[in-house]
């Protein structure tokens, strides 16, 4: 008999929060955060600022169908996606002023330097690990794969020609390579999600004044 | 996340896709939050490996193999020697010493299978005993393990002569086939006489497999 899929679809979401069930607003909010981070990321290719953009986001969002239904609610993912841009494009233009605003220097620089620590700690954490991975390779073919798919950007295939591999030991090595990854980043305490997750969750939680 | 979304995702970090192509794979994000999670990885290794980079750390990683200093590979180098010039004394003064009976499939390439052979314990029957010329091929055991996932097995081969145990080469079964952990034996260096056959899982666990082999010329 086949699995049925358990999870509410964005419709019913909407409809839940909208009445007011605040196990949907954590519930989408839990779904939709991964997507929202990795958009925010990619625009701006920054970690920390994706996860306070992310947090404004949901609040919009929550905020939104707390008060006002989308009129087609099985399309949330573009609408998300689009008020994650929206607030990017936002944050840059925020930022320019910020450069260009001499009264407000000294106050923007403190938030710079914080954020900015922020990312490079975020970095700094991702070069550990992966400096960890490759010293554990035995093999320096296998350290070159990991740096010509995941740095390089090359095609599967042509590493693979040119490397003597097959797809499936090629599909091996780069499991390992990212199971190990993992575990180092966790090892060395909550990741970034984590942190976000928990920041959002005590915000939201705070936010009922909004409707 | 399936395979078929893997190069999607590869191609969003590589920044390749087309405009239309992002909106609908961000979307998609918004949806699978497994999309996202294999995103976000990607990202991390590859921010990682940028920050070495920009430290000119990379290039080491990737040039140098796992090296010990010099002096300890002549040092290795010289023990392996001394391991396998006492090793061949010791088998040379042997009675009976044949160094590597035990082959598995890898190892064979296309020699002839002389006669296929079970073994497996029962709790009724007594040790098997097989009759096997010597130089018409390889024996090709089939051992019925406990535990067919336990691979990679340990095999040895021990003749139990009265005047003493001689044991021979070990070998590696790296997979079961149907059930059956296949080892081949060249009958060539054994004489007729009692052996065992043990075959240890990744676990530890070990089972062992008495028979007798009648060796005829």
């Amino acid at each position: 008999m086949p699995v049925q899929n358990q999870e509410p679809t964005f419709t019913d979401l909407s409809h839940r929060i909208r009445a007011g069930d605040k196990r949907s607003e954590d519930q989408l909010s839990r779904r939709i955060a991964p997507g929202i981070t990795q958009i925010i990321v990619g625009m701006t290719g920054n970690f920390a600022m994706a996860q306070e953009l992310c947090q404004e986001t949901l609040i919009i969002i929550i905020s939104r169908l707390r008060s006002q239904p989308l009129d087609e609610p099985d399309k949330l993912p573009a609408f998300v996606a689009q008020i994650a841009r929206n607030l990017v494009a936002a944050e840059r233009r925020k930022e320019h002023r910020r450069k260009t605003d001499v009264d407000s220097e000294a106050i923007d620089q403190v938030a710079d330097q914080s954020q900015g620590q922020e990312q490079d700690a975020q970095r700094e954490s991702a070069a550990v690990a992966i400096r960890k991975v490759l010293a554990e390779m035995k093999s320096i073919r296998d350290r070159s794969l990991l740096v010509r798919y995941y740095l390089r950007d090359e095609d599967k295939k042509e590493i693979c020609r040119e490397l003597g591999l097959t797809e499936p030991s090629f599909n091996v090595i780069l499991f390992r390579a990212r199971s190990r990854f993992l575990e180092l980043l966790e090892k060395q305490g909550l990741s970034g999600e984590d942190l976000f997750c928990l920041t959002f969750f005590a915000v939201i939680a705070t936010q009922h004044w909004w409707i | 996340m399936t395979l078929t979304e893997q190069p999607t995702a590869e191609r969003y970090v590589a920044g390749t896709l087309s405009d239309e192509e992002v909106a609908r794979f961000e979307e998609a994000m918004i949806d699978r939050p497994d999309l996202a999670a294999d995103v976000n990885v990607r990202r991390r290794i590859k921010a990682g490996l940028q920050l070495l980079e920009q430290r000119q750390e990379l290039d080491p990683l990737l040039s140098t193999a796992n090296r010990r200093p010099q002096f300890l590979r002549y040092a290795a180098a010289a023990a392996v020697l001394v391991v396998v010039a006492g090793s061949w004394s010791v088998w040379r003064f042997q009675a009976a010493g044949p160094a590597q009976v035990l082959f598995s499939a890898t190892e064979i390439g296309t020699a002839n299978v002389a006669k296929n052979l079970l073994l497996a314990r029962t709790r009724a029957a007594g040790a098997s005993v097989f009759t096997v010329p010597r130089n018409a091929g390889l024996l090709h055991f089939q051992i019925l393990v406990d535990d067919p996932d336990g691979t990679p097995f340990v095999v040895h081969l021990a003749a139990t002569a009265t005047s003493g145990a001689i044991s021979f080469n070990e070998s590696t079964i790296p997979q079961t086939t149907d059930g059956f952990a296949d080892i081949y034996v060249d009958p060539r260096e054994l004489n007729s006489g009692d052996y065992v056959l043990s075959v240890r899982s990744q676990s530890g666990a070990e089972q062992t497999f008495p028979f007798t082999l009648h060796v005829t010329p």
